[in-house]
């Protein structure tokens, strides 16, 4: 394990309330360091745009939205997403069109200043933990969903992010590569275990991949859906 | 709203899809004798003398008169060259040679002959050119100045070419491409004859006291009246125009034409037949009775006010604003031959140009 | 499913017409004529040289500007219509498309001249008719359409790439750097040759702008050469021929640089689409006057005069005919070069399925297909006219010849315009359109055609803009019952009729703005649809 896991902290979600056009998402939870959890929830009930408030990208609106978000003992509710230190996982990967696969990969090195020898040899032991050492010159157009997602999978882990955030993964995979997939995302996880959010629609993947799990769930009689820890899951895969 | 448009789409296609067919009708398929008359542009405007002109015609010789226009005169020597090239000679009449054209053109007229115009001896001496070219107008040069700029930017007026040079007249002067406007050139030639040896000492720094130079005098004129500069090289006969337009009546109009004791050169257009002409006797007896109506006192004395230029003969009544002109010290009726010109036009090149 | 080859038959064989009979014969034919003529001793003539060191200089000066402010109005621009799928903006950034330039040059001199609007108020500019003058009216002309192209691109540049980048610590000019440059570059390098096209073969502008000598460019050296008396047929073409390589310089560039293995010609559309986030009006009314601002100049040429043309029953008479004829020669010129844009997409389309060697040339010929904007319209009016103009009645005058010629010239426009749009046909709709029942044409009207239909309109309208304009071409095969209006705006400034031959000039300039305009209305043109995001 390396080093800076010790520098891992856990999330805090504090009182959040977001506003959206037609309803509000509230929240309270933590995740540990190493624990990976999963949020379920009906469509359009702000899975995503949970996940999005989490990075930065849709971020809090003073004086209409409230709450706190706590990575460790650092408040990030304001941070911008790059200083936030979030590892996204898109749906639909978001990899860069005008990069190969290995510049896709070290992407986030190369914004931290890493060297370019250093950045192709962490890449290309990344790339190779995930099988895709040989494909590192290609195209990202030329990949298949599979090797998209696990490009995209690198891409967010390999500069080690204290937060981990994946918008539902494994959905536009057959059954075999969601379990390969399932498979490589716990052994990477093992090599950096910072606190991870899952979206999914799938039980199976909650199974196989998450510590425990977070639904959203509509309070009755109001358009607010709030986060409900349910209990942890001890059927995960370790 | 869309189905409109459409609508109108549809509509638009059943008109036009006739205009595809114009054009190939052949010529001469009339059984009226036709005459085919190039000419400028310019006088088949509506108030040009054009339409006067080729309607008369038509009512009193009892035929078809076809016109193409293009553009001035050097670009009907241009179609003539053009036509030429296609091996088609169909026009019979050129109208808008200048003589600075007369040479160039000549390869492609043909010649009188022994007929003589009726009223030939009519027109005056001053502006006579020789046998094959009848001028039927005629306009003097001259610049232009604007009199109120002048005052109110205390200019003094040019009295002579070099007082051109001076300093209150950089970029205020509207001048012509001799290349492109028989204007231009017309100038061009003039400043040859009046400075001799030191022309081009003279062009090289006038370059730099135009405000632009324009490809025709319609450019520069209407900058011009647009008051971007306060001269601008023209006809004495722009006055006339100007006076006439003047809705302050007798009041003197802000733009006059001067004068200056080198004198004024001189433009002399005239009319021509062309070698199709010789295709029938027919065509040559309409070629002859038109070039005889051109010189006749009927549509002379509509030159003044349809063409803003001077009438040949010299016993047509001119308008009071024709009359009130400033009569020139001299006038230079100069004829300079093809290979002059374009010798003149290359160095007018290497000095201005590069 | 493939589409059917009896389409790639008839596409190729227009295209022959098309580029055999459209330019291939007529250029050949000029300049072999003037081969014979005269020789080309251009290293000789001193004079040409300077002028073409003046042609290519104003122009890579003129387009540079125009790049540097285009590409960032562009971005800016793109960035805040991303969200706004109905935003008027790039409507408005095409409307200068459409300004005849001989209305570009009226409108600079009332503004900027010595007696322009600026100047009684005090601002006086020393550099009117001069090259500044010339670069100046190609930038602000050219800046727009640069704009545009950038813009478009840009507000497709998929959210989520833009958003992963900023979490994995890039700030905005890491994001521009190696995020959205990919995806704009080559729509802005092709634009940026356009404009070198543009500049290079500028005319009105520079006549009217220049100054005289030493500003003119080769296009205006032709005009000389051509008009006036001294028919000079080898000089003619021997500018032409420069002109020609100067404008085909930054495409062959293009080329060059062009990775087919990169594919990044080809857009990366998110399929998700995001939901639109409310644009404050006040913001909204900001973008759409910024874009406004680079038409609005011009509109200082309609003046009461306009309106004249009209109610005066004499005026109206002299112009009713020629504008009808100005709106029909711009409406054929429009369909014939959209449909020449059409077969050439459909043979590029379908003949890189048919030939391998179609699909590796793909790049050579979308930039052959660019040639046409380099040509002078003169030069190629008097190659038709010299090809064709015997079969034609020069008393009549020919409007197909003008049609043909026209549809010549701009094709350019139309095959840019169109060219994405079969780059975004959705097979796998149409697959699934056929497999429920429909038949090919059925399912091209239900799928695919809501697609076409803006960017059809769009083209066929900048074609008819253009057409309005045009004056060089069409002078050849006019008469007296064929005048366009533009030749009406010369005919009456030869005869001192100048505030009437502003008010024609006023009425082009609201013709082609109703044109522009009208496209975007009835095609209701959205880029998302012809490229299949919608």
């Amino acid at each position: 394990m390396p080093k800076e896991v010790s520098l891992l902290s856990e999330l805090r979600v504090q009182d959040l309330c977001k506003q959206m056009k037609d309803y509000r998402i509230e929240a309270d939870f933590s995740i540990q360091v190493g624990q990976r959890v999963a949020l379920m929830g009906p469509s359009g009930s702000g899975k995503t745009t949970l996940l999005r408030l989490l990075a930065g990208l849709d971020p809090l609106q003073e004086g209409r939205d409230f709450g706190k978000l706590f990575l460790g003992q650092k408040e990030i509710t304001f941070l911008s997403p790059q200083e936030r230190e979030v590892g996204f996982v898109f749906q639909d990967q978001a990899l860069f069109s005008g990069m190969n696969v290995l510049d896709n990969v070290t992407f986030g090195l190369r914004m931290r200043g890493i060297h370019r020898e250093q950045r192709e040899k962490m890449g290309l032991e990344w790339l190779g933990r995930v099988g895709l050492a040989q494909r590192a010159s290609s195209w990202t157009d030329h990949l298949s969903g599979g090797e998209k997602q696990r490009v995209a999978f690198v891409r967010a882990l390999i500069w080690k992010p204290k937060l981990v955030l994946l918008d539902e993964p494994f959905s536009a995979l057959d059954l075999k590569l969601r379990v390969a997939l399932r498979h490589e995302l716990l052994e990477l996880h093992r090599l950096w275990p910072a606190p991870l959010l899952l979206v999914t629609h799938d039980w199976v993947d909650v199974q196989a991949v998450a510590t425990s799990f977070l639904s959203l769930e509509a309070v009755s009689g109001s358009s607010i859906w709030k986060v409900r820890r349910e209990l942890t899951n001890p059927g995960v895969f370790e | 709203m869309r189905g409109f448009f459409f609508f109108l789409g549809s509509v638009f296609l059943e008109l036009t899809s006739s205009l595809f067919f114009q054009g190939f009708s052949a010529l001469g398929a009339s059984s009226v004798p036709e005459l085919v008359v190039y000419t400028a542009s310019s006088l088949m405007t509506p108030e040009g003398l054009g339409p006067v002109l080729f309607s008369q015609f038509e009512k009193q010789s009892g035929c078809r008169v076809r016109v193409l226009t293009y553009g001035n005169g050097a670009q009907l020597l241009a179609r003539l060259q053009l036509d030429a090239h296609r091996d088609k000679r169909n026009a019979h009449v050129l109208l808008g040679v200048d003589q600075h054209l007369w040479e160039r053109v000549k390869p492609w007229t043909e010649s009188w002959g022994d007929w003589t115009p009726r009223d030939y001896s009519q027109i005056s001496v001053g502006v006579s050119l020789e046998r094959g070219i009848l001028p039927y107008n005629y306009g003097i040069f001259a610049f232009m100045v604007d009199r109120q700029y002048l005052n109110y930017f205390n200019l003094k007026e040019p009295s002579s070419l070099l007082d051109l040079l001076q300093i209150q007249w950089r970029r205020n002067i509207l001048m012509e491409d001799p290349r492109t406007s028989s204007v231009g050139l017309s100038f061009l030639v003039y400043t040859q004859a009046v400075l001799g040896g030191s022309v081009w000492n003279f062009w090289k720094n006038f370059r730099n006291q135009w405000l632009t130079l324009t490809p025709s005098w319609d450019g520069a004129y209407r900058l011009f009246l647009k008051k971007e500069a306060p001269l601008v090289w023209s006809y004495l006969s722009s006055q006339a125009y100007h006076e006439e337009m003047n809705s302050l009546g007798s009041v003197q109009s802000r733009y006059q034409a001067i004068i200056w004791k080198e004198g004024n050169p001189l433009q002399i257009e005239g009319a021509v037949f062309l070698k199709g002409i010789q295709k029938s006797q027919v065509s040559i007896d309409l070629g002859r009775k038109f070039l005889e109506f051109l010189i006749s006192k009927e549509v002379q004395s509509l030159i003044p006010r349809k063409m803003w230029m001077m009438p040949v003969r010299q016993d047509i009544d001119l308008p009071l604003s024709f009359k009130k002109l400033p009569k020139p010290f001299r006038v230079f009726a100069l004829f300079p031959k093809p290979v002059e010109i374009k010798e003149s036009l290359a160095q007018w090149n290497r000095v201005v140009v590069q | 499913m493939r589409i059917p080859v009896i389409y790639l038959i008839f596409s190729s064989i227009w295209m022959v017409i098309f580029w055999v009979g459209g330019i291939g014969v007529p250029l050949g034919n000029l300049f072999s004529i003037a081969f014979h003529a005269g020789g080309w001793n251009f290293f000789e003539d001193t004079v040409l040289l300077s002028i073409l060191t003046m042609t290519a200089g104003q122009a890579i000066l003129s387009t540079l500007i125009s790049a540097a402010g285009g590409f960032f109005l562009g971005l800016f621009l793109g960035e805040q219509v991303s969200e706004d799928p109905k935003s008027r903006v790039p409507m408005l950034l095409a409307l200068p498309f459409g300004v005849p330039t001989l209305v570009v040059a009226m409108a600079w001199v009332a503004w900027l001249g010595r007696s322009g609007v600026l100047a009684s108020w005090g601002i006086h500019f020393d550099w009117v008719y001069s090259l500044k003058a010339v670069v100046f009216a190609h930038a602000f002309l050219n800046v727009p359409w640069i704009a545009l192209a950038v813009c478009q691109s840009r507000r497709h540049v998929p959210e989520e790439q833009l958003a992963a980048a900023r979490l994995l610590g890039a700030g905005y000019f890491s994001e521009l750097r190696f995020v959205v440059w990919p995806q704009v570059r080559w729509a802005f390098a092709e634009a940026c040759a356009q404009v070198m096209s543009f500049c290079t073969t500028s005319f009105a502008l520079v006549l009217i702008l220049g100054g005289g000598p030493p500003v003119q460019t080769l296009e205006t050296e032709l005009y000389g050469r051509l008009r006036y008396g001294f028919l000079d047929l080898s000089g003619a073409a021997i500018c032409a021929f420069w002109q020609l390589l100067i404008t085909l310089f930054p495409w062959a560039l293009i080329l060059f640089f062009y990775d087919r293995n990169h594919r990044s010609l080809r857009p990366t559309i998110s399929q998700k689409v995001r939901p639109q986030k409310e644009v404050k009006k006040r913001y909204r009314i900001g973008l759409v006057l910024i874009a406004l601002g680079f038409t609005a100049p011009y509109g200082i040429v309609l003046k009461s005069q306009v309106l004249k043309i009209f109610i005066d029953s004499e005026q109206r008479s002299q112009v009713l005919s020629p504008f009808f004829l100005s709106l029909q020669l711009a409406g054929w010129s429009g369909l014939f070069s959209v449909f020449s844009a059409v077969m050439a997409v459909l043979f590029l389309r379908v003949g890189s399925n048919c030939f391998p060697a179609v699909s590796t040339f793909q790049a050579g010929l979308r930039v052959l297909f660019s040639l046409p904007s380099g040509l002078s319209s003169l030069v190629m009016g008097l190659a038709f006219f010299l090809s064709y103009g015997q079969w034609v009645d020069p008393f009549e005058g020919s409007f197909i010849a003008m049609v043909l010629l026209q549809t010549v010239l701009f094709f350019p426009v139309s095959f840019r315009v169109l060219s994405p749009v079969i780059r975004g046909l959705q097979i796998h709709q149409l697959e699934a359109a056929v497999s429920l029942g429909a038949s090919g044409m059925k399912a091209f009207w239900w799928i695919e055609w809501p697609r076409w239909r803006g960017p059809l309109v769009g083209a066929f309208a900048g074609v008819a803009g253009a057409s309005l304009g045009e004056i060089g071409a069409v002078s050849f095969f006019s008469s007296e019952k064929l005048i366009p209006l533009p030749l009406v705006v010369s005919r009456w400034m030869e005869h001192y009729r100048f505030e009437e031959a502003q008010g024609i000039a006023g009425l082009l300039f609201l013709l082609s703005m109703s044109l522009i305009f009208i496209s975007f209305e009835v095609g209701n043109f959205s880029w998302e649809r012809s490229i299949g995001l919608q």
